[in-house]
């Protein structure tokens, strides 16, 4: 009873971060948070490591994207790469604040481009015992994510 | 008319009831009387139904004809038990799912208590394949050979991805992708590059780096293409190990249900069918974790109810051939149902949701029904007639059978189908039948009719007597002595309006016997006695009574008027009988007829005003033509008669008056006075014959009412047909009136006898020379009438020369 007291502290509870991109599932990561916070008091912040390479490729006047259904091709603009930009935060911040919902955690969605190094160590902030970033697999070499793999930060790797 | 001959028409007491004097039987009571012979005077008509029941052709059916209350359907029940006892049951009837048309259920026969054996059976399965099936799924077998699948499958896919990659990056394109598709782009150190880069580039490695994006387009779109096709191979290739794991699940559990009914083809068949089905769709037993939506998760129950059995007919309790009685042959009772149940606000059904109906509850036996029900309940009849046509029967709605619905609903498969039908009705029913009805007789070819009395001969009295105990011990009566049961013999014949016959009425005698029973029992007695029939029956008149005594009071406080003394020219007393169905009683009605010089007219002003009957008609019309053949044969007739039956406001039917008509008419031409203190039935043919009248007792017994409640003073009777006489059965009161001498039953033959009681004057008849005696009344009639016809010529004559002047 004492040790529940204890851990209901803010300054005690877990921080969580869940690294997500425009093409991963968010059913599989939200089950490791889940099994990670196992009933502990805990904060989730989600990651969305935004893809700067789509609008690099939008820049360009011939990029045309391939459809996945059919394979028919349509020009990849820098309109289009925001657009699916846009549409993909929405679709996951809605999706995680429902889960988040449900599971009784707080939850905090950050907009990260891969080069944004500096504003990753302020979501992690000093205590990284206290954190621990859950990503998918795909990400292991991300160059946002390749140094927090290989520091002291406990990072759990989705498959 | 003298008394000497007066007497000689007079019908001797012992006539006028034929008393029970044949029991020869020495007992006490009835329950020392041996038990009757069964069917006692039916025996035409239980012949016809053994006949019937015993002949296996088509429409060999049966219609029992007879009143109700002869106790027909406990005789035909008794003759079919005794047959349907030697017969073994029929086959049970199922219905089961088509699998390859579900709106056309198919029909299993199974021997009888195999059908129930076979439903549980199938129940059986059902709960085997809910746990059997599903453990298959989940099995390592399963698992490992649909992860083996799956993981050739991906290979393929991961192939064609890798060989794509691997071509993009020796080309120095990257292959993005997006939440919808995939982007390639050009790559420098392994990162896209922007378009000031790509700008920054010799135009060759531009133009290459557009060409090589274009060729890798095309690349990326066949793998795309063969997406869908690499999809089906995987979907195919699950569920041909569906099937196979499904089949190996499913024929442990069948192969034994197979074996058990090899023999029957059909049924082997069914179970294939049922089979095939289950592995054809084995994917159904799995169910998925979580519909999209919550009313799209299939319910299990729904998807095992199709391989369930549906028992329709099931003869596992029974013994012999099924005997079935419907009191409500509605057609949904007697055809069967397809009942519906509500879903989703529409109404549905299925083969489990059909219903049987009487016709295949008998099949293979005996099914009876009244036939004035079958009659009166829509479209029950026609449907019986196609199936006994068709020899089978299609358990359809009756609009359907009509085509007046055009919805889709099921067609069961018809049923094979072997009833042998009884009807009980009405004979009149059967002759409307057998006349309108041009496939009544190819259906139903026998009739059974039953009698409604029999002869009154010294055994049938015997074995009446026999029948009255056996009827009294089965609804545990008291037994009646022997008084008694002599006694109901002769209410029976009464009942039966004839002296020499005996009623087979059943329920009448039932109540009689009943009612005596109360009325013994109330005065604390172990025996019904002859006090207890007389207070049954007079009681029960009592109760019914209510319109006879108004009747009499009208008659008595002279609103009706009768007159029962004195003379009057024209002016008769005719009987007539009011039959209320449970009860029957007469009472005189004034008859007088008035008469004129006429055109040879005789108006029956009953049937002028529409209150008479074609009957009552045909009667006058005789009257008319015996009147102008026996007194105006070489003379036209030249009256204008009328009769009317006096304050009569109902309607007349009948030639039972003829007589008094006639003798109304002659009195009236004649002007010779009718005794009053008389009363007359009979019916007239045409040279003046007195034939039967029914009713007779009836209408004795109401005439001989008013006069002793007026005072019986010796001169009271009442004329009848002499061939009447048998059927008297008088009650004991006019008996008694008639030993004193102070009432008369007179029977006739001819008109004249009873002109000449009536009269008190000879009738008359025709001497050698043709002519009636001067005098006599017949006399008299031919003397007016040639007067009438002189007067109507000296008439004619005048009013000839009138116009020719």
């Amino acid at each position: 009873m004492r040790k529940r007291e204890k851990m209901s502290k803010s300054e005690d509870s877990l921080r969580v971060l869940i690294a997500v991109t425009e093409t991963c599932s968010l059913t599989e990561l939200w089950r490791t948070v889940t099994q990670t916070v196992d009933g502990s008091r805990a904060e989730v912040v989600a990651l969305f490591l935004h893809d700067e390479r789509w609008h690099r490729a939008a820049s360009l006047p011939f990029t045309r994207e391939i459809s996945r259904v059919g394979g028919t091709a349509a020009d990849f603009t820098a309109q289009r790469a925001e657009q699916i930009l846009a549409d993909t935060v929405s679709r996951l911040q809605r999706q995680m604040q429902q889960l988040a919902a449900e599971a009784n955690l707080p939850v905090a969605f950050e907009v990260l481009p891969e080069s944004d190094q500096a504003r990753l160590k302020t979501v992690i902030g000093k205590d990284e015992n206290k954190c621990v970033l859950i990503a998918p697999s795909v990400l292991t070499h991300h160059p946002l994510l390749a140094g927090l793999i290989q520091s002291n930060l406990r990072v759990v790797i989705v498959e | 008319m003298t008394a000497d001959s007066l007497r000689a028409y007079a019908v001797s007491t012992q006539d006028l009831r034929k008393a029970c004097d044949a029991l020869a039987h020495a007992f006490e009571h009835s329950d020392q009387l041996p038990e009757g012979t069964p069917y006692l005077g039916q025996q035409r008509a239980v012949d016809a139904i053994r006949f019937g029941i015993q002949m296996q052709r088509p429409g060999y059916n049966i219609y029992v004809l007879g009143p109700l209350g002869s106790h027909r359907h406990r005789l035909v029940e008794e003759l079919v038990i005794e047959r349907a006892t030697t017969e073994g049951p029929p086959d049970d009837w199922c219905y089961v799912n088509n699998f390859a048309d579900p709106e056309r259920p198919s029909a299993l026969s199974f021997p009888a208590g195999l059908g129930s054996a076979f439903r549980d059976d199938m129940r059986g399965l059902i709960e085997d394949m809910q746990s059997a099936i599903p453990a298959a799924f989940e099995g390592d077998d399963y698992r490992n050979q649909l992860k083996a699948i799956e993981e050739a499958t991906q290979k393929e896919v991961e192939s064609l991805w890798k060989s794509l990659d691997e071509l993009a990056s020796g080309e120095g394109i990257g292959v993005l992708q997006t939440p919808t598709g995939y982007v390639l782009a050009p790559l420098q150190d392994g990162k896209v590059i922007g378009d000031k880069e790509f700008d920054r580039l010799p135009e060759t490695k531009r133009k290459e780096i557009q060409a090589a994006i274009q060729r890798l387009g095309e690349e990326l779109q066949t793998r795309i293409e063969q997406m869908p096709k690499l999809r089906k191979q995987l979907r195919e290739r699950v569920k041909a190990l569906n099937r196979d794991v499904t089949a190996g699940a499913v024929s442990v559990l069948l192969n034994e249900l197979k074996e058990k009914y090899q023999g029957m083809p059909k049924v082997s068949a069914y179970l294939d069918a049922a089979q095939q089905n289950i592995i054809d769709n084995a994917e159904d037993f799995q169910q998925p974790e979580s519909p999209a939506l919550p009313f799209m998760r299939r319910d299990s129950s729904q998807l095992l109810a199709q391989y369930e059995v549906n028992l329709l007919v099931d003869n596992l309790d029974k013994t012999s051939a099924p005997i079935v009685f419907e009191p409500n042959p509605s057609y949904p009772n007697i055809i069967g149902k397809i009942e519906h149940r509500a879903e989703m606000g529409a109404l549905v059904t299925d083969f489990r949701m059909v219903r049987s109906g009487a016709l295949l509850q008998a099949n293979g036996g005996y099914l009876l029904l009244n036939i004035d029900r079958v009659l009166s309940r829509p479209f029950v009849w026609e449907a019986l007639k196609q199936a006994l046509m068709s020899n089978s029967v299609r358990i359809e709605t009756p609009g359907e059978s009509w085509g007046l619905v055009s919805t889709a609903t099921l067609k069961p498969e018809p049923i094979p189908f072997d009833v042998k039908i009884i009807l009980i009705g009405e004979r009149w029913l059967y002759y409307l039948l057998s006349m309108y009805d041009r496939e009544f007789d190819e259906l139903f070819k026998v009739a059974a009719d039953l009698e409604d009395d029999v002869d009154r001969s010294d055994e049938n009295v015997e074995e009446y007597g026999r029948l009255i105990a056996d009827r009294a011990k089965a609804s545990e009566l008291l037994p009646l002595n022997a008084a008694a049961l002599r006694q109901v013999i002769e209410q029976r014949a009464r009942q039966a309006q004839d002296g020499e016959r005996l009623s087979m009425h059943m329920r009448s005698l039932d109540d009689l016997l009943i009612q005596s029973d109360y009325w013994a029992r109330q005065r604390q007695s172990s025996l019904i006695e002859p006090q207890d029939i007389d207070e049954a029956i007079g009681q029960r008149e009592h109760r019914l009574e209510r319109t006879r005594s108004r009747i009499m009071d009208a008659i008595q406080r002279d609103v009706l008027l009768i007159d029962t003394s004195g003379s009057c020219v024209g002016q008769v007393n005719g009987l007539s009988v009011i039959d209320l169905g449970e009860f029957r009683y007469g009472h005189p009605v004034r008859i007088t007829a008035t008469t004129r010089i006429g055109t040879g007219e005789v108006v029956d002003i009953e049937r002028e005003v529409e209150l008479g009957g074609a009957i009552h008609s045909k009667g006058m019309l005789i009257l008319s033509s015996a009147l102008t053949a026996r007194y105006s044969p070489e003379t036209p007739l030249s009256l204008y008669g009328s009769v009317v039956f006096e304050q009569s406001y109902g309607g007349v039917e009948g030639d039972s008056a003829s007589v008094a008509e006639l003798c109304a008419l002659l009195s009236s031409l004649a002007r010779v006075p009718i005794l009053q203190n008389l009363a007359v039935t009979g019916s007239l043919n045409q040279l003046g014959r007195v034939q039967v009248v029914g009713g007779v007792n009836e209408k004795i017994e109401g005439f001989f009412r008013v006069c002793k409640a007026r005072g019986l003073d010796g001169s009271h009777g009442v004329i009848i047909p002499r061939d009447n006489v048998k059927h008297l059965m008088l009650r004991q009161e006019v008996i008694d009136a008639a030993a004193a001498e102070q009432f008369t039953v007179y029977a006739v033959k001819h008109v004249d006898e009873a002109l000449s009681i009536l009269t008190g004057c000879e009738a008359g008849q025709r001497d050698e020379a043709g002519k009636f005696p001067e005098g006599s009344v017949n006399g008299k009639v031919e003397q007016q009438l040639i007067r009438y016809a002189t007067l109507r010529r000296e008439f004619g004559e005048k009013a000839g020369k009138d116009e020719q002047e």
